[in-house]
């Protein structure tokens, strides 16, 4: 049994999921914020809606090994629209270490003040020896074009899991904002679905990879989960390192806004053998994770 | 795990250091996170890897180079130095 706790840098609870939390659906919803209302035609071309029995794109384990995060051939598109929803609510992220070390990430937009990303992106002992000193926010960067400004943020949180035991199960984490840049931007819904609602799903993943565009450029794709684990997501979408910290969102009809369901983290080497699948994953929300997005978003509205 | 710390240093064509390149690690023996770190003025970065076989890949401006490498712990307990030269544009 594990328990759940935000740990925040330098210092900031729930319980394990019983079988009755797992069946319940934990939804926040998000808000488009009070920038331009215009549609954004890449939205309706590339994201995709509801469930299917069979994947948009086949896959074949193409021989890639276990060192491969694009699976066959590369069906990721560039966003060029990034100052429209929901393009917007994705962050560019440049993550900086107390040794001055760099390195890029994605996070979304949860609330006006709180980004959420992977853990590793705010707290990592292999490449910041532990919490990073700062990070830069750009929502919806599009090479050298900040539609909203960048925010540097110098508080940040993880789930305990990943702060004390770099458990991939928990690799969440979030940036605190001076800024409310939410209001403006928008910021995505957030859910804890259970593994029945997550099944077949379509899911989408937009964030900055560092092989185009060395994190300056915004890239989507989106395809069926594959497998969903009691802690886990499992899907065929390709992603690239400097992805980390994507939302993997779904939405549920044409009209219903986008929800994030999982954090993206992890290439195929992060996927069990014994599932027998070539994926790349993401750590669920689930219901205590929920709980606990929720709370860094109300202790970033408290202004706290 | 045993972790090994290395340093990657990222060359242009012409052997001079390539600062901001995009640098992405995978490992056959140890969960690592999608991430990519980003050399500095000097072209280099450190980082503390999982021992056995991994994958180093850098990108910079639509090139890229890879190179697999068997990491394992020096006998001086030195960083291993990772070199990667990118290709020349096509």
């Amino acid at each position: 049994m594990v328990k759940l706790t935000s740990t925040s840098k330098p210092a900031a609870s729930t319980e394990t999921t019983t079988p009755e939390a797992a069946a319940q659906r934990y939804v926040q919803p998000g808000k488009s914020g009070t920038a331009s209302a215009d549609a954004s035609r890449a939205a309706s071309a590339y994201v995709r809606v509801g469930k299917s029995d069979a994947p948009i794109v086949p896959r074949l384990n193409q021989g890639g090994g276990v060192l491969e995060t694009v699976i066959g051939p590369d069906d990721r598109e560039r966003i060029l629209e990034t100052d429209l929803a929901p393009w917007r609510m994705v962050c560019a992220l440049r993550l900086v270490g107390s040794g001055g070390g760099s390195a890029i990430g994605t996070g979304w937009l949860a609330g006006p003040r709180t980004v959420v990303t992977a853990g590793h992106c705010v707290h990592d002992q292999r490449f910041f020896d532990g919490w990073a000193d700062h990070i830069e926010v750009s929502p919806g960067r599009d090479d050298q074009d900040f539609p909203f400004g960048t925010s540097v943020a110098t508080r940040f949180s993880a789930l305990n899991e990943w702060v004390a035991n770099a458990d991939p199960d928990f690799d969440i984490g979030c940036i605190h904002l001076e800024e409310p840049l939410g209001d403006n931007v928008g910021f995505f819904g957030f859910a804890a679905l259970p593994a029945d609602d997550l099944e077949h799903h379509l899911v989408n993943v937009s964030g900055y990879p560092g092989d185009r565009g060395n994190g300056r450029l915004q890239y989507f794709h989106a395809n069926r989960v594959l497998h969903v684990s009691d802690r886990r997501v499992f899907y065929d979408i390709d992603t690239f390192g400097g992805q980390s910290g994507s939302g993997v969102w779904i939405k549920e009809t044409d009209q219903s806004e986008p929800i994030v369901v999982a954090i993206h983290a992890y290439g195929t080497g992060g996927t069990p053998f014994n599932l027998g699948i070539t994926a790349n994953s993401a750590p669920r929300i689930i219901p205590e994770v929920f709980e606990i997005i929720q709370g860094w978003v109300e202790q970033d509205n408290a202004g706290s | 795990m045993e972790h090994i710390v290395v340093i990657v240093r990222v060359q242009s064509p012409e052997g001079t250091p390539v600062e901001g390149a995009s640098v992405s690690f995978e490992s056959a023996v140890a969960v690592l996170p999608e991430i990519a770190l980003t050399t500095g003025p000097d072209g280099t970065l450190e980082a503390k890897l999982p021992a056995g076989l991994t994958r180093v890949r850098a990108d910079f401006s639509g090139l890229h180079t890879v190179t697999d490498i068997n990491l394992s712990t020096t006998e001086d307990h030195h960083p291993v130095e990772i070199m990667l030269k990118l290709p020349p544009s096509p």
